[in-house]
Order: C-alpha cells, then sequence, then structure tokens
C-alpha cells in the first residue's frame, strides 16, 4: 500500500503536467496575443510570432514538455510570461502564508475535531450528542466562503475586532483559520464519532471494561487510539489540499499563499506559474501521504507488521 | 426503534420536499419571479427588503428574489449535467472493469487510482483555468474529478453480483455481455449510486458557487447565488440582507442534499452505522 502510493504519485505528476501542456496548446485564443495586449503593445503579426518564439511556443507540444520537465528535474521552473520572475522564486515566496494558514487552521480543526469527537461519542444519544451532531451537520453544509463572510461580517465589520482583511500579524491569522479549522474539523468529529463508537462495541473494550476500566478509562486507553487510524488518513488528505492553498478564503482574505498565486496566474493565463503551482502541490501531497503512513506506525505498530508480512 | 423510524421518514421527506420546492422554483422561474432578474432600474438601487421586492434589490437595482429564483436554475443546471456525465463515465467505467477484471480492470482502476490521489479542488481549478471559466467548461472539470466516485462504487458492486446466480443464469440463457450489465447488474448499482449522486450534489453547489466567486465560473450578469454573494461583498456592512438570502438559498439547498444523501446511506448501506 504504502509502496503503491508513492509510486503512483510520481507517475501522477507526469499524467497531470503533462495534461496541463496538452489543454494549453488547445485551449481557444491566442496566448502569445493576450500576453502583449496585457503588456500594453499592438498585437502584429511579426510581435506575436516573435513572443511566441520568446515563449516557446512556436516548437511542437512533446519538445516544449520535454524541455519543461528535464528543467524541472534540475530544479528549474521556467519564469513568469507576466512578471518575468522565475517561477521556483515566486512559489517560494508564497510558500510562507500558505504554511502559516495550514499550520494554524490543522491546529484548530485537530482541537475540534477531538474535543467534538470524543464529547459526542462519550455522551452517545444524549443531547450533548445531538447539538454536537447538529453543529457539525450546518458547519458541513455551509461553504466555506460563507462562513468567511459571516465571521467578516460580524467581527471585522460590526463589532471590529479583527482585522478585514491582509497578511503580516497574528490577528490577521486568526479569521481564516478559524474559517478553514471549524469547517474541516466539524467533518472529521462526525468521523471520529462513528470511529470511537464502533472500536467501542469491540471486544477488546468490553475486555477493558471487563477488568474494571471506566467508560472514559476504556474509551481514552483503547477505543480512541484504534478509533484515530482513519481520522489519520483522512487528514492526511486534508493537509494536501490546505498546502495547495486554500483559493477561495486566500482571496477573500487577500492572503499571499499559493492559492492566490494559483488564481492570479490563471487569470493571467500564466502557463509556467500553473505548471509549477500544480507540481509544488503534487509534491507536498506525496510528502503528506509519506508522514501519514509513519504516523500510522506510530499509532498501530500492526500496520507496520502486517504490511511487512503481506509483502513478504 | 419506532421513534427512530419515524424521525428518519421525517428527515428525508423534508430535505425531499426542499429539494423539490427548489427544482420547482428554478422550472418555473420565469413565471415565478416577479421582475427580470437582470434588469436592473439605477433609481431603485440597494432598496430593503419590501412588499414590492421581497427580497430587496441590489446594487445595480435588480430584484434579489428574482435573481434568487433564476441562480436556482443556474445551479440544478450545473449540477444535473454534472451528475448526468459523472454517471455515464463512471458507470460505464465501473461496470466494463467489474464485469470483465483482468488487464482492463488494471487499467480503468490505475486510472480511478490516479485521479483520486490528487486533490479534486486543485485540479478542478487548474482545468478550469486553463479551458477559461464558463459554465459548461466548469462542468468538464468537475466531471473529469468526480467520475472516479461513481467508477469504484459501480465496480465494487458489479464484482460483488457478478457471480450471482441471476448473472450466471442470464448467463446460461445466452444473454450477451451488455445485456447482462444493464439488465442485471444496474440495477442493483443504483440505490448506492443515489447516495453518492445525493452527497456529491451538495459538493457541485458549493464548488459551482466559490468558483463564481472567484470570477471562474458563470458570467455576469446571469443570476448565481455565489455571484450574487460576491457582488454583494463591498456593501455587507450596510446591506446584510444583499449576503443574507443568497447565502441562506445554498445553505438550504447544500444542507437539504446533505441530508438527503445521508438518510439513503441510512437505508440502502446496512455496513454504515452512525
Amino acid at each position: 500500500m504504502i509502496i503503491k502510493r508513492i509510486l503512483i504519485l510520481p507517475v501522477l505528476l507526469l499524467v497531470i503536467s503533462f495534461l496541463t501542456f496538452l489543454l494549453t496548446s488547445i485551449v481557444p485564443g491566442d496566448i502569445a496575443e493576450g500576453i502583449i495586449l496585457k503588456q500594453g503593445g499592438q498585437p502584429t503579426e511579426e510581435t506575436v510570432a516573435a513572443m511566441n518564439e520568446q515563449l516557446g511556443l512556436d516548437r511542437g507540444l512533446f519538445a516544449r514538455y520535454g524541455q519543461w520537465l528535464i528543467q524541472a528535474l534540475q530544479l528549474d521552473l521556467g519564469t513568469s510570461w507576466v512578471s518575468g520572475e522565475p517561477v521556483a522564486k515566486e512559489l517560494a515566496e508564497r510558500i510562507v502564508p500558505t504554511l502559516w494558514l495550514t499550520g494554524a487552521s490543522l491546529v484548530i480543526s485537530v482541537l475540534i475535531t477531538m474535543f467534538f469527537g470524543t464529547a459526542a461519542a462519550y455522551f452517545r444519544d444524549t443531547a450533548v450528542d445531538k447539538a454536537i451532531l447538529g453543529f457539525s451537520l450546518i458547519m458541513n453544509c455551509i461553504p466555506e466562503f460563507l462562513l468567511a463572510f459571516i465571521l467578516l461580517f460580524f467581527f471585522a465589520y460590526k463589532w471590529d475586532i479583527f482585522p478585514l482583511v491582509g497578511y503580516g500579524s497574528l490577528e490577521h491569522l486568526i479569521l481564516p483559520s478559524l474559517v478553514l479549522g471549524f469547517g474541516i474539523g466539524a467533518g472529521k468529529a462526525r468521523l471520529l464519532r462513528s470511529s470511537i463508537l464502533d472500536a467501542m462495541n469491540s471486544n477488546y473494550v468490553a475486555m477493558a471494561r471487563a477488568k474494571g476500566l471506566t467508560k472514559w478509562q476504556a474509551l481514552k486507553k483503547h477505543a480512541l487510539r484504534n478509533a484515530l487510524i482513519p481520522i489519520v488518513t483522512s487528514f492526511g488528505s486534508t493537509v494536501g489540499f490546505l498546502l495547495g492553498g486554500s483559493v477561495i478564503i486566500e482571496n477573500i482574505f487577500n492572503w499571499p499563499g499559493l492559492g492566490r498565486l494559483a488564481l492570479q496566474a490563471i487569470n493571467s493565463r500564466d502557463i509556467p506559474v500553473l505548471q509549477g503551482y500544480v507540481l509544488f502541490a503534487t509534491v507536498f501531497i506525496i510528502g503528506i501521504y509519506l508522514i501519514v503512513d509513519l504516523l500510522y506506525m506510530l499509532i498501530d505498530p500492526r500496520v507496520y507488521a502486517k504490511r511487512s508480512n503481506i509483502h513478504g | 426503534m419506532a421513534d427512530v423510524k419515524k424521525k428518519m421518514n421525517v428527515g428525508l421527506l423534508l430535505s425531499v420536499a426542499t429539494i423539490a420546492c427548489l427544482f420547482l422554483a428554478a422550472i418555473f422561474a420565469h413565471w415565478l419571479a416577479p421582475y427580470d432578474p437582470n434588469a436592473g432600474e439605477l433609481s431603485e438601487r440597494l432598496l430593503p427588503p419590501s412588499k414590492e421586492h421581497w427580497f430587496g434589490t441590489d446594487h445595480l437595482g435588480r430584484d434579489v428574489f428574482s435573481r434568487i429564483l433564476f441562480g436556482a436554475r443556474t445551479t440544478f443546471l450545473v449540477a444535473i449535467l454534472i451528475t448526468v456525465g459523472c454517471f455515464v463515465i463512471g458507470t460505464a467505467a465501473g461496470v466494463t472493469a467489474g464485469y470483465f477484471g483482468g488487464w482492463i480492470d488494471g487499467m480503468i482502476m490505475r486510472a480511478v487510482d490516479l485521479l483520486s490521489a490528487f486533490p479534486g479542488r486543485i485540479l478542478a481549478l487548474v482545468i478550469v483555468g486553463i479551458i477559461g471559466p464558463g459554465l459548461m467548461n466548469l462542468a468538464i472539470a468537475m466531471i473529469f474529478t468526480s467520475w472516479v466516485g461513481f467508477a469504484r462504487i459501480v465496480r465494487g458492486v458489479t464484482l460483488s453480483v457478478r457471480e450471482r446466480e441471476f448473472v450466471l443464469a442470464a448467463k446460461l440463457y445466452g444473454l450477451g455481455n451488455q445485456k447482462i450489465m444493464y439488465k442485471h447488474l444496474l440495477p442493483n448499482v443504483l440505490p448506492q449510486l443515489l447516495v453518492v449522486i445525493a452527497l456529491n450534489t451538495s459538493w457541485y453547489m458549493t464548488a459551482l458557487s466559490g468558483f463564481s466567486l472567484l470570477g471562474l465560473g458563470i458570467e455576469a450578469p446571469h443570476a448565481e447565488w455565489g455571484m450574487m454573494i460576491s457582488e454583494a461583498r463591498p456593501y455587507m456592512r450596510d446591506y446584510g440582507y444583499l449576503l443574507f438570502f443568497p447565502s441562506m438559498a445554498i445553505m438550504i439547498a447544500v444542507t437539504a442534499f446533505t441530508i438527503l444523501g445521508e438518510k439513503l446511506r441510512d437505508r440502502f448501506d446496512p455496513n454504515f452505522h452512525r
């Protein structure tokens, strides 16, 4: 499993980056013309041809892709068609804000998941449980941009507690990471609850209870540990997504992260930057999958033992 | 136990009724809407909700209630487009993979693995970004990223019923592969697919609004809930209702589809317990 997943991602990387190249060659509208217009020039036959040559668009698709791939392996992602800066540099500048946002929302969502998930499972079928389930259903159904606007409306406009949008201080970080953290945490709390309830029905928990452990002790020491396994997986893919930059939230809050860079690249048809972004996001996801698999071994030693058995 | 069952039906009924209402509103938007959704009267801009304009008017003097009705049309249109696309591609791929097995199965499932390893939102964004904004392009990008869920389920069910007696009997009877697939396998898959369709629809609706918000969805002046929210943003401090009504529309639609999906899952999937 672990090997399969790590092997599949470079293939995915190749497929997606090639797809990006393929799509750019069939998109309507002339890329060179668009760029000339954007730079304030007049698109004539000569200037378009010159721009095509400058961008390397006069060569075939495979030639372009091959060159990009060779350069990418040497960490050279080309230069932005819009700013003329190296793509790698632009990405590197944007990664820090995205990391901040990812880290903060991850902390919030883990706290929410653990607190609400265990509380709902412990107080199963009581008012506490129902309140938590209802709350998380609503949070699950509110699109994140909506939650962002609601929080902005109250905390920034009405009560003026937090700054409106922007980047640079801890206060700027609070609202966007609350939006992401609550959205993610609410969904995962439901998952954790049902996962704990499953574990509480198992023989080893019955055994622990028979030994004289209280419900809370059995939950904490035995059920929770096993219940966490599917949660860790699901957090893995969430972090992968967050590291790609949450485009909507970053744009609402003017957060200068990767997601905003991606949208800017899309709006200006800056293909090298978009290519670099896809590459970056994929590399992150590979990294996260690796970390998740390592975490598995920490939580559940059986996973490692089982896997080494299967693969000889 | 009886009590629990009754409650489940209430949730199911409520969500189905809500979806039916929204759907009817979308179909009959032309008759129901009191005003032209795209025609603004600048002298009547930013009016609060009143008898004439139930939900008020926006910054261009357009009637918010009419725009929400037409927004429902856009939302359902996109959701149906994506669902049909995913259904056709996903079912074809899943049944083929599960029924034939072997290298065909291997090929299809590798493609499914590849696509599902990558976050769908990022992929959809990149695709829309390259092929350009617009309703149709958005649908294409979403189909491309979400048919895999359908394929996985269809394949699983196909695998499990392939060896069952009625399929073997049909084979012995001399029915062709295609006939067996559509007459005997598909009915078994449908209940589970309904669950996925309902749950996915809520995500399509969220995604459509999100893309419109980013300027990558539907183009102005067409009404769409996400775009209405985005347009309301500069005015939200003093004209909160501009934000409130489209937000409620999105939330109600998304919640209805989520509850429908979960109730159907409770019903059709005995292994899934909450």
